[in-house]
C-alpha cells in the first residue's frame, strides 16, 4: 500500500458535490431520448414479463452507450480523471448486453417468484431512484433518469438480468455491480453516505434472487 | 479617486476620531490597511501572503454557469490584492477554468501564475507545461513546481533549463498531507530551488520542525497548502465565537484566524486557500491585512484551537 494507504477516500475526490450534481442537470438536456428509451423499456417489459423481449437487450445497450458517451465521456471525464475509463466500461457493458443472448428454453425460464427481486429493483430504479436525492436538497433538474444517469441505468439493468435465467447472460452482471460500488464510494467521499443504498439494493436483490431460486429448486 | 484611495482616506479619518467602529467601518479600515507581502528569498520580489489554490474548487469542466461564477471569484481575489494562483494538470479542468476566468478579467497584471508538472515521464514534462500555458493563456509561468515529487530529478532538470532560458522565473517542488518530508528535505538541501510547497496549518505543524527552518536557512520560499484541511478546520470551529484577543491582530473570523496563524510564521511566504465562493474569498483575503500575531500569540492560537 505504502503512500496510497495514507490517503483518505475524500483525498482522492477531485471535484465537489455541487459539480457532480451539475453533471446531471446538464446531461438531462437529453431527456427526450431518455423518455424514448424508458418507454421502449416499459413496453418491452409489459409485452414479455419475464424480460424475454429481444428488443430489451437493444434498449438497455442503447442506454449504456448513451451514458458512456453523453455522461461519462462528454461530461464526467472533464472533472474526473477516471471518466474515460468509466465511459469504456459502460461501452463494454453495452456490447455485452447485445452479444450475450439467452438461449434458455421456456422450460428453463425464471420461476415467477424468483423474478420478484428483479421487478422490485426495476420499479425502484425507474420510479423512485430518479428522485431519491431530492431528499437531501438536490434540484429537480438533477433527477437521475434512466439512460442518462449511470446509477439508474445500472439498477434497471441489474433488475432486468435478475428476471432472466442464470445463463451466460449473467456475465453482464459484474459491470453494473462494480459501477454501483464505485458510485457508493464516490458519494461517501462527497459526504453523502446515503449513496451506499445503491449497491446495497443491488446486492440485496441479487441475494434474494439467488435464495428464492435455490429454495424453489429444492 | 479609486475605491482603495477612498477607503484609505476614510480609514485615516476614522482612526483620528478614535470612536468605537461599526462592523462596516472596521471592514473599511481593514481593506484600507496595506496587504502583507513577503519576499521570495531568491529574488527579493514581494508577493501577497494570501494566494489562491484551485484543487476541487475550479474543476467545473466546461459548465458555462460555473465558469462565470468562478470568474467572479477570481475578480474578488484580484480586487482584494491577490497575486499567486496555484494549480496543476492533476486538478482536472481547473487550469482551463482559471484560463477562462483570467481571459474574462483581461489577464490582470497582478497575476503570479504557479502551476505544476505532473507526469511520471520526464520526457513528457515539456509538452505538459506547454499545454498548461495554453490553458492558462499565459506566455510563461512565474513558478513551475514538480507535483508531489513525481519524477522530480528529470522534471527539475527541465525546469532549471527553462529558468536559465528565461521561460520561467522560479522553480520548486511540492508535497502535501505531510508525506515524503525526508525526501523533500534532501531536495531542499541539494537542489537550487526557489520554492517549496507543503501542508501547513494550525493542526498539521510537522513542517515547523525541519522544513520551515531549512527553507529559511537555504533561502527557499514556502507555500502552505491545505490551510483549512479542505474545510475540515472551519467545520471544526462550527459556531464557536472567536476568542476576544483575536481582535488584537485584526482578526474578525475563523478563516482569518487560521490563515494569520500560517502566514505569520517567519519562514512562510504565502498560503493558498481554495474556495468557490466570492464571500469566502473576501474573508480569506482579509487575513493579509490588519496586523499579525507574534510568536507567543501563535502558540496561544494553536492551544486555543486544540482545545476546541
Amino acid at each position: 500500500m505504502g503512500e496510497w494507504g495514507s490517503y483518505d477516500l475524500s483525498d482522492l475526490l477531485m471535484f465537489s458535490a455541487d459539480s457532480y450534481v451539475r453533471l446531471f442537470e446538464r446531461a438531462n438536456r437529453l431527456w427526450p431520448l431518455a423518455l424514448l428509451l424508458g418507454v421502449a423499456l416499459v413496453i418491452g417489459l409489459w409485452r414479455r414479463p419475464a424480460g424475454a423481449s429481444p428488443s430489451l437487450r437493444w434498449v438497455l445497450a442503447s442506454a449504456w452507450l448513451t451514458v458512456a458517451i453523453s455522461f461519462h465521456h462528454r461530461l464526467y471525464a472533464q472533472i474526473n480523471l477516471a471518466g474515460e475509463a468509466f465511459a469504456l466500461l459502460f461501452a463494454v457493458e453495452a456490447a455485452l448486453l447485445v452479444l450475450l443472448r439467452s438461449s434458455a428454453r421456456p422450460a428453463h425460464a425464471t420461476p415467477l417468484a424468483a423474478t420478484l427481486p428483479g421487478w422490485l429493483l426495476i420499479t425502484y430504479a425507474l420510479l423512485l431512484h430518479p428522485f431519491f436525492w431530492f431528499a437531501v436538497g438536490r434540484p429537480w433538474q438533477a433527477a437521475e433518469l434512466f439512460a442518462i444517469a449511470p446509477d439508474t441505468t445500472a439498477l434497471v439493468t441489474l433488475g432486468w438480468l435478475l428476471l432472466r435465467p442464470m445463463t451466460w447472460q449473467w456475465l453482464a452482471l459484474p459491470i453494473p455491480l462494480i459501477w454501483c460500488i464505485v458510485s457508493a464510494l464516490t458519494h461517501v467521499a462527497m459526504r453523502e453516505p446515503l449513496g451506499i443504498l445503491v449497491p446495497l439494493l443491488a446486492l440485496l436483490a441479487l441475494g434474494a434472487r439467488l435464495v428464492i431460486a435455490a429454495w424453489q429448486r429444492r | 479617486m479609486n475605491r482603495r484611495h477612498f477607503l484609505t482616506g476614510l480609514g485615516s479619518g476614522l482612526a483620528l476620531t478614535a470612536l468605537p467602529l461599526s462592523g462596516v467601518a472596521a471592514d473599511a479600515l481593514m481593506i484600507a490597511s496595506p496587504a502583507l507581502r513577503k519576499p521570495i528569498p531568491s529574488s527579493g520580489e514581494r508577493i501577497p501572503v494570501i494566494g489562491m489554490g484551485s484543487w476541487i474548487t475550479f474543476n467545473v469542466g466546461d459548465d458555462a454557469a460555473a465558469r462565470a461564477q468562478r470568474a467572479e471569484v477570481l475578480r474578488a481575489f484580484f480586487a482584494d490584492g491577490g497575486g499567486m494562483i496555484d494549480s496543476s494538470p492533476m486538478y482536472g479542468s481547473a487550469e482551463a477554468v482559471i484560463g477562462d476566468g483570467l481571459a474574462r478579467l483581461g489577464h490582470p497584471s497582478e497575476l503570479f501564475a504557479a502551476t505544476k508538472v505532473w507526469t511520471s515521464s520526464g520526457d513528457d514534462g515539456p509538452d505538459e507545461i506547454a499545454r498548461s500555458q495554453a490553458l492558462w493563456g499565459v506566455e510563461r509561468f512565474h513558478l513551475l513546481q514538480v507535483h508531489n515529487l513525481l519524477a522530480w530529478e528529470a522534471h527539475l532538470a527541465t525546469l532549471q533549463a527553462m529558468k536559465a532560458d528565461g521561460r520561467v522565473r522560479y522553480v520548486g517542488v511540492t508535497t502535501s498531507h505531510g508525506r515524503r518530508h525526508a525526501e523533500l528535505e534532501q531536495i531542499m538541501r541539494t537542489q537550487p530551488i526557489d520554492f517549496v510547497q507543503a501542508t501547513y496549518n494550525i493542526v498539521d505543524r510537522e513542517v515547523e520542525q525541519r522544513i520551515l527552518p531549512l527553507a529559511a536557512e537555504r533561502g527557499i520560499a514556502f507555500i502552505a497548502n491545505r490551510p483549512f484541511r479542505r474545510g475540515a478546520l472551519i467545520e471544526r470551529v462550527g459556531q464557536r465565537p472567536l476568542p476576544p484577543w483575536a481582535a488584537d491582530f485584526g482578526c474578525r473570523d475563523w478563516p482569518g484566524f487560521l490563515l494569520k496563524f500560517i502566514v505569520s510564521h517567519p519562514a512562510v511566504t504565502c498560503a493558498i486557500p481554495a474556495t468557490s465562493r466570492v464571500d469566502h474569498m473576501h474573508e480569506n483575503m482579509r487575513a493579509m491585512r490588519g496586523g499579525m500575531p507574534d510568536a507567543a500569540t501563535r502558540e496561544r492560537m494553536a492551544a486555543q484551537f486544540a482545545a476546541l
